[in-house]
């Protein structure tokens, strides 16, 4: 192999050394001439001739050290450059449909490997995994991925082939390190053992030990790398250092080393303390499992379904159904975007067939043309592998530059996307550039230049030389490449109609959602959250107290129109509870589900709710005063159906509330039930300022409370004021991030949104492709009929007819590709189903815009090239070939 | 008395180069001459084909090349064989010996002995 690549490095010196040596030995043959007696002038002229022509010597000397390749492609690819510079539209085309092509898939496939593929950051990732639990119901098995502290316990007290540990979900807390400053931080409560099941240790320090994972342990916290660096400055004592969690001091025992992170994603872990009551009494922990050396899945699998057994037995369980199994963690990890991120890749699949069928379209129609250069160049001598060699080199020239045109348009694509994916979709791995799915895109791309590209030097060394020679360019075979074409624009066209469909369909629920009354005013109005899970909030007093003093201070801020503070916003889910009509024809006798949040004075005004009826909650609703509420439209629909809902009065589990007022509904998540992301629900909102410091710990438990603003002035102002005004009553209390209503508008379906976009740009991408297969067909053909068309116009057709009849085919081939497409699109509808939402898989409004879409742009693309008609002088024409 | 010059097979001009560069190195213009001069001049060989061939075996790793001083001083490129090459050479020595002993059997042949 070296000996082969290394002549390509020395190749000056090469050269220069064969001269050298063949100077050489005819000098010596020369002077031996001379020696003989034979005289200076008669020695150099016979040296020479016996020798051969030094030229013809050097060629095969070359060719015998294995250089000749290097010389032949070299001159290919200058010939090829020089083809393809000659044929601006169609290198263009086929670079731009490539790059379109590789690109696409470049970005979502990095997409994809991020959120499903890319093993995770652990050692031996494929032997980790998580516990689901798997429940036989009447649609048959409900596969839950967590577990309940009973069966934590049972299964880590019994299995001998894994290794197990347990955590929750993450929670927003505040911290504050004894430097002072209080940030908003993602804990992780986790059981002890979870680092070693991961099998990532602390950087410095230990994990968290057994003794302090159980009831009254003491508290200990371990902190990220990153949470390290901006709490503590990376400062080396940090062992032993106390930090306030949620107002309670936790001792830090450990930090992790750099890059680690977990699912989900958290800045610092504190014990988990699993108990078998409260949140361990339903299946709120997660499991993680790590295979014993020597043992296998399936051997763990085979002693959870025997464990399982056991654990029915011992809790004497009606569930006889219930089993236990592994599911490898990058699996689980990834489980609710592998729908919708797989049909994303396929997606992209599509777009890049039809990027390869508009590249063997283009292809065949160049063949057709070069047909009969290639027919003249065999003639003359060259090989067929000569040729091929040629074709060869062409195509690798547009693949190489096309796929760096590629690269570029993917790089750009991810930059763009990697924020807002980052956010919605929340991978497990960073998204980076991916090198291997870009290599394979280029190579199909490039398979498909070349077997296309081969094919008009495959049929031109079928042996009809003649025939190609002696006819201009209508000769059969490119009766066949027509055909080929049309057939080829057909898929092209039906399977952008899948992905239009497709992107229809997604957009539909989306453009419902965007075009919903929101029942307030976004605009303007600043927003953050501050968790007051926190031992100094335990009492209604201190809660009153920040409540009051905050939104005093902001109300006295200069440019803050309005401010006030409640446990949920609109299109959040609020806390959910149960409700009793206590008078009235509507009276209840039992609890009915309804949604419920306290808000402050000040809390309608600033986001603009209009009140129906009755009037809004005043300062005067204090603890002492007579309990009231508001209920929203909904509500009165629903339970207060004589729609007399003033004066009536509640239960919400305690005391009693009376109505007060009316407002509009708004959306909001729900968990009443209903299908919708977002819709208007019953609700009933009370006064914070009634509440005790019971309702607050428990609602605090779960909820952090919105401060909502509205202001004229730049949002970075408004937050700095926020800040101002809580850190006057309290230095501890950070907010989570700032967002505008807008944005939690807009956030409330970004992924039904991401999902769209990317699902539209892919399908907006495979209608440009069509158009330009569409397109390309159509202006060949007027090329090539040209001179027909110019016999029709000179024997008196109208010019309109002529283009019409030009651009005929286009639009009927489309014709049919939609026919086909529309059947396929079906199948392709009841995929996306799962995905769907409000929106039938077949709807008719998406397919028959898309498919009326598809019939304009194809008509144009047919019509364009066509007008080229509009121009043509018959005399001219006639005249030519 | 020299015997008049005969042409060299088609595939042995490798071997008599491998023959020539193992009795010590030499350069291109020297095997032409030791081939002639051990052959007593019955082998000619074109002085044009010898260059590819040289380059071919080096290629192939028969051979390896080094400049080198030559007669007056001059820079020549010698050639040497190498542990592969003689291998080669063996090799085919004997399977050059094999060969003709076949043939001169076959034409040697008298009618009594088919």
């Amino acid at each position: 192999m070296l000996r082969r690549i290394l002549p390509l490095f020395h190749r000056t010196r090469f050269e220069s050394d064969l001269d050298a040596e063949l100077r050489d030995h005819l000098e010596k043959y020369r002077d031996d001439l001379v020696s003989q007696g034979i005289s200076a002038q008669e020695a150099e002229l016979r040296a020479r001739r016996e020798f051969g022509r030094v030229i013809a010597v050097k060629e095969e000397v070359r060719e015998s050290s294995g250089l000749a390749w290097v010389d032949t492609s070299a001159r290919n690819f200058r010939y090829a450059f020089r083809v393809l510079r000659k044929n601006p539209a169609f290198s263009f085309t086929v670079i731009v449909t490539l790059a379109s092509c590789i690109g696409a898939n470049t970005a979502i496939f990095s997409i994809v490997d991020a959120m499903l593929f890319r093993p995770l950051p652990y050692p031996e990732p494929d032997r980790l995994a998580r516990v689901s639990r798997l429940d036989r119901s009447s649609r048959g098995w409900y596969e839950q991925v967590s577990v309940n502290g009973r069966a934590w316990k049972y299964i880590r007290d019994h299995a001998r082939t894994i290794d197990v540990a347990v955590h929750r979900g993450f929670e927003g807390v505040n911290v504050v390190a004894p430097a002072g400053g209080a940030q908003y931080v993602r804990q992780v409560r986790v059981s002890a053992g979870f680092f070693r099941v991961l099998g990532v240790a602390p950087m410095t320090g230990r994990e968290i030990a057994p003794e302090e994972d159980r009831d009254g342990g003491p508290p200990v916290a371990v902190l990220s790398h990153e949470l390290w660096t901006r709490l503590f400055a990376s400062s080396a004592g940090i062992l032993g250092q106390t930090i306030l969690l949620r107002g309670e001091p936790y001792t830090v025992i450990g930090v992790m080393p750099q890059g680690f992170d977990t699912t989900p994603t958290a800045e610092l872990w504190t014990p988990l303390r699993p108990s078998t009551r409260g949140e361990g009494g339903g299946t709120n922990y997660s499991m993680i499992a790590r295979l014993r050396p020597d043992h296998s899945m399936e051997q763990a699998n085979a002693e959870l379904e025997t464990l399982g057994a056991g654990f029915i037995a011992e809790n004497h369980f009606k569930l006889a159904s219930m089993r236990w199994h592994l599911i490898t963690i990058q699996r689980a990890n990834g489980d609710n975007d592998r729908r919708p991120v797989l049909l994303l890749w396929t997606a992209v699949g599509l777009v890049l067939l039809i990027g390869c069928v508009n590249i063997a379209g283009l292809m065949l129609a160049r063949g057709g043309a070069r047909h009969h250069e290639i027919a003249t160049r065999m003639a003359l001598g060259s090989g067929r592998g000569g040729i091929l060699q040629q074709l060869l080199s062409e195509s690798l020239l547009l693949a190489s530059v096309g796929g760096i045109a590629g690269f570029a348009l993917g790089s750009l694509a991810i930059e763009a996307l990697k924020p807002v994916v980052t956010a919605t979709l929340r991978p497990t791995q960073p998204i980076t550039l991916d090198a291997r799915v870009m290599i394979v895109t280029a190579l199909t791309a490039l398979l498909t230049g070349l077997i296309f590209g081969f094919y008009p030097a495959l049929a031109s060394s079928r042996g009809d030389l003649l025939n190609a020679l002696g006819s201009s360019s209508r000769t059969s075979s490119a009766h066949r490449n027509a055909w080929a074409r049309r057939g080829l624009v057909v898929c092209e066209v039906a399977l952008g109609m899948v992905l239009l469909v497709s992107a229809g369909l997604i957009l539909r629920p989306l453009l419902y959602l965007d075009g919903l009354n929101p029942g307030f005013e976004a605009r303007n109005v600043l927003t953050a959250s501050l968790s007051l899970r926190d031992a100094r909030y335990t009492s209604e007093g201190a809660v009153y107290r920040l409540f009051n003093s905050s939104l005093t201070k902001l109300r006295e801020t200069p440019g803050v129109e309005e401010a006030g503070i409640g446990l949920t916003l609109p299109y959040e889910r609020p806390l959910n509870n149960g409700v009793r009509v206590m008078d009235g024809p509507d009276l209840t006798t039992e609890m009915k589900g309804t949604d419920l949040l306290y808000v402050t004075p000040g809390y309608f005004e600033t986001l603009r709710f209009t009140m129906r009826r009755g009037r809004k909650f005043e300062d005067q609703d204090r603890a002492e005063a007579p309990r009231v509420a508001i209920v929203n439209e909904s509500f009165v629909r629903q339970f207060l159906k004589d729609d007399s809902p003033l004066s009536r009065h509640l239960s919400l589990g305690g005391p009693v509330y009376e109505i007060v007022g009316v407002v509009t509904d708004v959306q909001q998540q729900s968990g009443l039930g209903g299908f919708d992301p977002v819709a208007p629900s019953p609700t009933v909102y009370v006064p914070a300022a009634q509440l005790s410091g019971k309702d607050f710990v428990a609602m605090h438990n779960y909820y952090s409370p919105h401060w909502v603003v509205r202001a004229a002035g730049s949002q970075t102002e408004i937050a700095q004021d926020m800040r101002a005004a809580v850190a006057s009553v309290d230095r501890q209390l950070p907010f989570a991030e700032f967002r505008s209503m807008d944005e939690v508008r807009s956030g409330a379906f970004s992924r039904q949104r991401l999902h769209a976009v990317l699902l539209g740009s892919l399908a907006a991408l495979a209608l440009v492709l069509a158009a330009v297969g569409i397109y390309g067909l159509v202006a060949h053909s007027v090329m090539e009929r040209t001179r027909e068309f110019g016999i029709r116009l000179a024997l008196g057709a109208s010019r309109w007819q002529t283009i019409g009849q030009a651009a005929r085919p286009g639009v009927l081939l489309t014709l049919i590709g939609a026919g086909i497409g529309f059947f396929l699109a079906q199948g392709a509808g009841r995929l996306l189903a799962s995905v769907l939402w409000g929106v039938q898989p077949d709807d008719r409004t998406a397919f028959l815009s898309v498919t009326a879409l598809l019939l304009i742009v194809a008509a144009l693309a047919s019509l364009i090239p066509s007008l080229r008609i509009a121009r043509l002088d018959p005399a001219t024409t006639l005249r030519e070939e | 008395m020299a015997k008049p010059p005969v042409e060299i097979l088609q595939g042995t001009l490798d071997m008599l180069i491998l023959k020539a560069v193992s009795l010590g190195p030499l350069h291109g213009y020297g095997i032409l001459l030791r081939i002639q001069q051990i052959s007593n001049e019955a082998i000619q060989i074109p002085q044009g084909s010898l260059y590819p061939a040289l380059y071919r075996l080096e290629h192939g790793g028969f051979i390896t090349s080094q400049w080198g001083e030559s007669e007056n001083n001059r820079r020549s490129k010698f050639y040497e064989l190498t542990s592969t090459g003689r291998k080669h050479l063996t090799d085919e020595t004997a399977y050059w010996a094999r060969l003709t002993e076949a043939i001169g059997d076959v034409l040697k042949a008298r009618p009594s002995e088919v």
